[in-house]
């Protein structure tokens, strides 16, 4: 009787453990608004999408990132210039491609509910380095893939 | 017939003074007509290709001879004076010997350029669109990209060059003297390095050379603000690790007497990263399963030996069927990967396992449980050090 009690803990266990493995986790952060396009527009003129794309000012290196609202969205962030900096309510979750990623749900108190069809949101996410030969910059290299000092700093950013 | 007496009698009606008049105009148009062709004739004269792709077939002209030289500046009144665009060899020194003429000045090379008036800075950017196609074992890919280059002063007629893959399509974009925009579609190649393999990262570089000018003319800069890939950009089967971009100072072997002059390259790279999960689960967990297999069998005692046999000959087909699959998919190299050094040091557990089964025809019958039990507490934890061994060097 013993055994099979273990085998159901231990399987118990490992189940909790990979379910909490692939769990959404929150996290908030302040970002500097650096262009603001509607879109679409409507008869009257108002944006019925818009981007609006922002720098992780809190992030090491050059982080930045374009999000495309709807008109709800575009309404709620007519309060904001271009360089405001503004808080942003991020969600870390799971991505069926075999990968962490992000969305952000809330920016400057204004709701942007992320749609899965969306295509026009995207990232770039570097950090840049001169590249040094023999002692002269000779260009540059940008990681694509966060270091150690950007996922201390910005979790969210960690794919695997 | 009828036409023609109307023209005489047209001509009939003309007085003498105004056909003086026509005869002037004519005339004076003529001159007008021959002296703007004389003016635009020597940008139109092709430019011969000196740099890297002198004697050698060039392989995309993405800047086309025909190109109008960028001459507008200095044409203006208020401009100041623009550089030269003559043919340097043209007015290189001829040596009381003969032989190659030269320049005074840094450069002696016929081909450097010292009327130019000093290098252009060219700052030069790349959005990398897309790539496919990626062949590690040819390391061959085809890219798709957009390249801008802009200058402080206006740049002389380029010629570039790819010395690294080909260029099947060449589109201008832009062409004015201080910005051009190409969008060019072509397939490139650079080295695989496996030294990691399974975890490798590889780097996909584009190489672009002008073919016309030295670093007298043009000083290329590497643009990091404006090289980016584009949005969406994903090879599959890899993980985009980096980008980079550089510019080298390309000097020939002397192909003649003075052949001091520097090319500048510019070189893009692209790194690409194996993804983790699937090395592993592709390359160490077939090992580490073979070599489980075998060891499994170190435990069988004497009258199973058809079975012990059986859990590690079997074994060693599927570590070499296995290894040579894993081959397949590479080019040869000079050095071991990561992976074969994992190979080797599956084939020495296996190795190992069979000469502790083998003991027992070495030793008497007497010692047939010392050698199963010493078979045990010494094969297990050599095993065990063997393939964190191949896994760890």
């Amino acid at each position: 009787m013993r055994t099979p009690a273990l085998v159901v803990v231990v399987l118990a266990a490992l189940s909790v453990a990979l379910l909490g493995c692939k769990r959404s986790s929150w996290y908030q952060s302040n970002v500097e608004l650096t262009r603001i396009d509607p879109v679409r527009v409507d008869d009257q003129g108002k944006p019925l999408t818009m981007d609006v794309e922002f720098s992780w000012v809190e992030c090491p290196g050059l982080q930045l990132e374009v999000i495309r609202g709807g008109k709800d969205f575009a309404a709620c962030l007519s309060k904001y210039k271009l360089g405001d900096k503004v808080p942003v309510r991020i969600e870390k979750h799971w991505d069926e491609a075999g990968f962490w990623d992000w969305d952000v749900h809330e920016m400057g108190g204004c709701a942007r509910p992320p749609d899965p069809d969306d295509e026009a949101s995207f990232d770039t996410i570097r950090e840049c380095h001169p590249w040094v030969i023999n002692g002269a910059t000779v260009g540059f290299r940008c990681n694509i893939i966060p270091e150690k000092k950007l996922l201390a700093a910005c979790p969210w950013f960690g794919r695997y | 017939m009828k036409s023609t007496k109307r023209i005489a009698n047209f001509v009939r009606k003309l007085r003498p003074g105004m056909l003086l008049w026509l005869f002037a105009v004519i005339v004076g148009l003529g001159f007008l007509i021959i002296k703007g062709a004389r003016a635009q004739a020597p940008d139109e004269q092709p430019r011969s290709g000196h740099g890297a792709g002198a004697g050698r077939k060039l392989v995309v002209r993405a800047s086309a001879s025909a190109e109008p030289a960028p001459s507008a500046p200095a044409a203006s009144a208020s401009a100041p004076q623009g550089p030269s665009y003559e043919e340097p060899v043209d007015y290189a020194t001829l040596g009381p010997n003969g032989g190659v003429p030269t320049h005074e000045g840094r450069f002696k090379s016929p081909f450097s350029h010292p009327r130019f008036g000093g290098p252009a800075t060219v700052q030069v950017g790349l959005l990398l669109a897309n790539v496919r196609d990626y062949d590690i074992q040819k390391g061959a890919f085809e890219a798709d990209f957009f390249l801008s280059l802009t200058s402080d002063k206006p740049m002389p007629p380029m010629d570039l060059v790819f010395p690294n893959g080909k260029v099947d399509l060449a589109e201008k974009v832009a062409d004015k003297p201080t910005f051009k925009l190409y969008r060019f579609i072509g397939s490139f190649s650079s080295p695989p390095d496996l030294h990691a393999y399974p975890f490798d990262t590889q780097e996909l570089r584009i190489e672009i050379e002008d073919d016309d000018n030295g670093i007298d003319q043009i000083r290329l800069v590497p643009d990091e603000e404006h090289t980016n890939l584009d949005v969406g950009f994903h090879v599959p089967g890899w993980e985009t690790a980096f980008i980079r971009a550089r510019v080298l100072s390309h000097y020939f072997p002397d192909r003649f007497k003075h052949d001091d002059l520097y090319y500048g390259r510019y070189v893009f790279g692209l790194g690409l990263r194996r993804f983790g999960t699937s090395a592993v689960f592709t390359v160490y967990v077939p090992a580490a399963v073979i070599v489980l297999i075998s060891l499994m069998g170190l435990w069988l005692p004497r009258h199973e030996l058809e079975v012990r046999a059986n859990s590690t000959t079997p074994m060693l087909a599927a570590a070499v069927l296995f290894h040579f699959a894993l081959m397949q998919a590479l080019p040869a190299t000079a050095y071991l990967t990561r992976a074969d050094k994992l190979m080797i040091a599956v084939y020495g557990i296996l190795l190992l396992h069979m000469g502790i089964t083998w003991l027992w025809f070495v030793f008497d019958e007497s010692r047939t449980e010392a050698v199963l039990k010493w078979g045990k507490w010494v094969g297990a934890p050599l095993t065990i050090l063997g393939l964190l061994g191949g896994i760890l060097l």
